[in-house]
């Protein structure tokens, strides 16, 4: 992974990274009927972008690239989770009571709309946010090896060992 | 079939747990992940063992099979996932600032 | 209900503002607390008679703040507060200006107000938390002179023998409550047949009087009174003679309803109380110390009491109600005149005290009413319930033994009253004592004064407490009418000459106290094991209790995970064979499907990968074996028709596989000391057994009904009509189980910041020292 900034490899990705992306919210999208949905689509989004990035361009690049604020994506996950399970409330209804229903589109015909897609949807970006995280942090800070100045030479920290 | 299932979890089970029981942060992290395989077939099984179809439903098949062990080890999975991360980063950060691996090493100062 | 609930509550509130009213009264505050006892007491009078009300407290637990002010409780709660009034009175003089007063009334009243709670309350485990309030109030009176190293001894011991017991007691109290359903006295006692049917009805009447024995001083719990002498004498007045050790038998009078009919009761309760009585008097001869004696002398007193309610009659009881308010009164009076006695002359050592009566006459009357009242000389109230102790012990269960043994500590009972109330004041006058004596001040005489008033009414007549007091009391506690008869001349009763024996064969061996006090020290000589070296051993000196909790601590508490995880693992091994042997668990019928080719391959591989990632010498190796592992594992999953969880471990393992790789593949491989043979030994033996008893489990469970089948049904056929989603597995996590997904999208959300901030914070600090600043 020392594959830093290919100018085929960077190509690739790019190509890539568009369809991937298409699949990871097709497999979301059909979860509600078939296999697939917010967990696992985001742990293909996330995956699949984070990897490929960073192996296109570093990861201490890619968290540059990517200054999104983690945190920030986490609690925008949970806010619409939250909505969704507290919004009936709202309206009268009891905590997470969904509604579905059938619905006529101009172009795309007849279509399926259910506000438990808004749920999943919320658990989507929260699983995006947290593996991207994960992912992105853990290889920038791999970028520090040992032996790197400022790294390597510190002295460990003094523990007192037993008797 | 159960049987051999019932055999790899405990082989699973007790390769996770050898590892666990290592003084080597990075053996203790990967032993969680095999503890977590094995927990999650041992619910799989204890759901009962490839009876009717997957549980999507389709016109006409009348036998699924049990939806909610897997409802359950779909969680597992992903939480399992940001443990074993939040576990990887922790052994890291153990390894940088310790230069050691060795969770013998790491006992605390009596209070004497 | 206000003046019952406002008597518990007054002293607490007055104890509360003491420290702010130090501030303000200084030396004159132990007006406002006598203040606090007047109000307490006068409440207390206006309870009605045989007052009951409840105050809801944690029903869920069925704990009420049931006030039973019955005449039992009343008679209590009045010695508790009026001695209480008239201790006050007496602290004023007795305490110096240099005591911390606004802790010492703080202490003193919140006692007041335990106990009140001890006596007033209907509800077992409320009378509980009153009851360990007094214990804590105790130690902090006996240690309130905590510089002193006795006083320090002293509390710690009598806080760890009282709380010991206690919580016996506790444990008795919740096995009590759960035969009977009930923590309520007054249901207790209507169900009381059920609970003596009960075999565990033995276990709860050992465990509740061990937490009566140990309050009340009993064999071999005895130890600490003598230490608790170290207190201020008015605590030890109030605390340790008249009101707290008397908790006990309140407690075991309490319960007389319920358990007299036991089996158990006379044998315990009787033989301990004799035991005492006997051992508490002979150990009072010994002594020197005049607070030493008296405490000894309580000790002994608490024991005939006890024993009178160990009988299981009506005239035991009634005997024992009115010796227990007696002993308050007189025992009460004596520790004062011992106060003053220590105050004018310095000293209360009986060898260098003689003569005094010169110097303090009245005084010297005080003492002669209150040793009178304990030795039983007529015309004193001790005299009354001392003839019906001889009586009620002669027609209890125990007959003529228990006369004799009672007849017998009373003569010794004669002989060290004789050393109180006469060695010390007559006799050649000494000028040995560190002050000059000289009489007390006549506020300070006047509490002890009131007392002794108190006991030459009673006994010269005794109908006095009889209507008001006793019968109530000895009503309460037996649920009818009692026939008391006091008076003081019964006829030629064969407790009058018991009464004559012990007065007459205690002058005797007065007159001959030297020879008695060799052949006891003798006796004392010859005995080998005392209870206060056990003690000491165990808390004290040795420390014993304390070394092996530090071994038991040090051995479990290693700060190393695989020592922790090999109790865990261990202990849940055990649980689950355990489990499974009692409920008689098999491995049900296997309906088993049969194994194909192909699964065969998937089981292998993963037992492969296990074991690759365990053997593993290369870091990297067991990396990608443990990735290798999870592959199978997630084939197996689409092959058990679970295609979401397939999809999903697929995904998972790619992205941990490569997370591990980014973490480790590039530290060095740093060196662990090769494991010991021991050390491998019982990890493999816990691997072992973990793993073959999740074997055996996965097989029970497959044996075993398996998740409901409702629930499954339920999920199945209405997820589409309820939810409309095809995808059932979907369907649970977004709706029908939404709160759980969204409780774990919560916590994987925290482990994304705990990565997230643990990776930072590694940076920044590395950023920080590279610009030169400072490493911690």
């Amino acid at each position: 992974m020392k594959l830093k900034e290919s100018p085929v490899l960077v190509s690739i990705v790019h190509l890539v990274l568009w369809p991937v992306k298409l699949l990871a919210l097709w497999i979301f999208l059909r979860g509600h009927h078939l296999p697939g949905g917010g967990f696992i689509a985001g742990l293909v989004m996330a995956g699949a972008v984070a990897l490929l990035r960073g192996m296109a361009y570093g990861y201490e690049e890619a968290v540059r690239l990517l200054d999104i604020p983690f945190p920030a994506v986490l609690g925008l996950g949970l806010a619409v989770a939250t909505v969704t399970v507290l919004g009936p409330a709202l309206l009268g209804h009891p905590v997470m009571k969904h509604a579905f229903g059938r619905l006529s589109l101009p172009l795309l015909g007849e279509v399926e709309w259910a506000t438990a897609v808004l749920f999943d949807l919320g658990v989507f970006v929260v699983v995006v946010g947290t593996v991207k995280a994960i992912l992105l942090q853990i290889g920038a800070g791999k970028a520090r090896e040992p032996g790197r100045p400022g790294a390597g030479e510190r002295g460990a920290m003094p523990i007192r060992l037993r008797r | 079939m159960e049987l051999l299932t019932a055999i790899g979890i405990g082989v699973l089970f007790a390769a996770g747990t050898y590892l666990l029981l290592s003084r080597n942060v990075v053996r203790v992290v990967l032993g969680n992940s095999l503890l977590a395989y094995g927990t999650n077939l041992m619910l799989l099984a204890s759901g009962g063992l490839g009876r009717g179809a997957a549980p999507v439903l389709v016109e006409g098949v009348e036998v699924y099979t049990d939806p909610v062990p897997q409802a359950l080890i779909l969680t597992a999975i992903v939480i399992n996932f940001g443990v074993t991360a939040f576990l990887l980063v922790l052994a890291y950060r153990m390894v940088q600032e310790h230069r050691s691996e060795d969770l013998a090493h790491l006992r605390g100062v009596d209070d004497e | 209900m206000a003046a019952a609930l406002g008597a518990i509550v007054l002293p607490f509130a007055g104890a509360v503002l003491m420290p702010l009213l130090y501030r303000l009264l200084g030396r004159r505050l132990g007006y406002a607390a006598l203040a606090v006892a007047v109000a307490t007491l006068a409440l207390v009078l206006s309870i009605p008679e045989g007052f009951s009300g409840t105050v809801n407290w944690v029903p869920q637990l069925g704990i009420a703040l049931t006030v039973q002010a019955d005449g039992w409780g009343r008679l209590l709660a009045l010695l508790i507060t009026g001695i209480g009034t008239l201790v006050m009175l007496y602290s004023i003089l007795y305490l110096g200006a240099e005591e911390d007063l606004g802790k010492f009334y703080l202490y003193i009243l919140l006692f007041m107000g335990a106990m009140l709670g001890v006596v007033l309350s209907g509800n077992l485990l409320v009378l509980y938390v009153f009851w360990e309030l007094t214990s804590v109030a105790s130690f902090l009176l006996i240690g309130f002179w905590y510089t002193e190293e006795s006083g320090v001894y002293g509390a710690v011991k009598a806080l760890l023998i009282t709380v010991s017991g206690g919580l016996a007691m506790l444990a008795g109290i919740t096995i009590l409550g759960s035969i009977a359903g009930t923590y309520e006295l007054t249901a207790l006692v209507d169900r009381r047949s059920e609970v003596l049917a009960h075999p565990l009805s033995g276990v709860a009447l050992v465990l509740i009087l061990l937490g009566a024995f140990t309050k009340s001083a009993q064999v071999p719990f005895h130890i600490w009174l003598p230490d608790a002498m170290a207190a201020p004498t008015p605590v030890s007045a109030y605390l340790h003679s008249a009101t707290m050790v008397k908790a006990g038998l309140f407690l075991v009078a309490r319960l007389w309803p319920l358990f007299s009919p036991h089996p158990y009761w006379t044998g315990l309760v009787s033989t301990v109380g004799l035991a005492t009585m006997v051992l508490g008097a002979y150990l009072a001869l010994q002594k020197t110390d005049l607070k030493a004696i008296l405490a000894m002398s309580t000790v002994s007193q608490l024991g005939l009491i006890l024993s009178l309610f160990g009988y299981g009659t009506a005239e035991g009881v009634a005997a024992g109600i009115l010796h227990l308010f007696n002993h308050s009164t007189f025992k009460g009076l004596l520790f004062m005149v011992v106060g003053i006695i220590d105050h004018m002359t310095g000293t209360r050592e009986v060898t260098r005290l003689s003569g005094l009566a010169r110097a303090m006459p009245v005084t010297a009357a005080l003492a002669a009413v209150g040793a009178g009242a304990m030795a039983g000389v007529p015309l004193l109230s001790g005299f009354v319930s001392k003839e019906l102790f001889l009586e009620a012990s002669l027609h209890g269960p125990l007959g003529a033994l228990a006369a004799a043994v009672g007849t017998g500590a009373s003569i010794l009972t004669t002989t060290y009253c004789l050393v109180l109330a006469h060695k010390i004041f007559y006799g050649p006058e000494t000028h040995d004592t560190p002050k000059h004596p000289h009489e007390a001040p006549w506020p300070m005489l006047l509490p002890p004064a009131v007392l002794a008033a108190v006991v030459v009414a009673v006994g010269v007549y005794p109908g006095l407490v009889e209507h008001g007091l006793v019968a109530p009391a000895v009503a309460a506690v037996l649920g009818e009418e009692p026939h008391l008869h006091l008076a003081l001349w019964h006829g030629f009763t064969p407790a009058l000459g018991m009464s004559a024996v012990a007065l007459v064969g205690g002058l005797v061996a007065y007159r001959r106290l030297d020879a008695l006090a060799a052949l006891l020290g003798r006796i004392a000589g010859s005995i080998r094991l005392h209870a206060n070296a056990v003690y000491d051993y165990l808390w004290w000196r040795e420390k014993a209790v304390e070394r092996w909790a530090r071994a038991i601590t040090s051995y479990q508490m290693t700060g190393f995970l695989r020592d922790y995880l090999v109790f865990i693992l261990g202990a849940a091994v055990l649980g689950i064979l355990t489990t499974a042997w009692m409920k008689g668990l098999r491995i049900g019928e296997l309906n088993l499907a049969p194994v194909e080719p192909h699964e065969w391959v998937l089981m292998g591989v993963i037992a492969a990968g296990a074991l690759t990632t365990l053997l593993a010498r290369n870091r990297l190796v067991a990396i990608a074996a443990l990735g290798i592992t999870g592959l199978p594992v997630s084939l197996y999953f689409a092959w058990m028709r679970a295609p979401d969880l397939a999809l999903t471990q697929l995904v998972v393992e790619v992205i941990t596989t490569v997370l591990f790789l980014l973490v480790f593949a590039h530290l060095p491989q740093l060196k662990v000391d090769p494991p010991t043979p021991r050390y491998r030994d019982v990890n493999v033996l816990v691997a072992v057994a973990v793993g073959a008893v999740a074997a055996l489990y996965t097989l029970l469970a497959a044996g075993l009904r398996r998740f409901p089948p409702e629930i499954a049904r339920y999920y199945l056929e209405n997820s589409y009509e309820a939810a409309g989603g095809k995808n059932v597995v979907n369907v649970i996590l977004v709706d029908f189980r939404g709160w759980d997904t969204l409780f774990e999208i919560t916590v994987l959300s925290m482990a994304g910041l705990a990565v997230y901030s643990l990776t930072r914070l590694g940076r920044s600090r590395e950023a920080e020292e590279a610009r030169g600043g400072e490493s911690w």
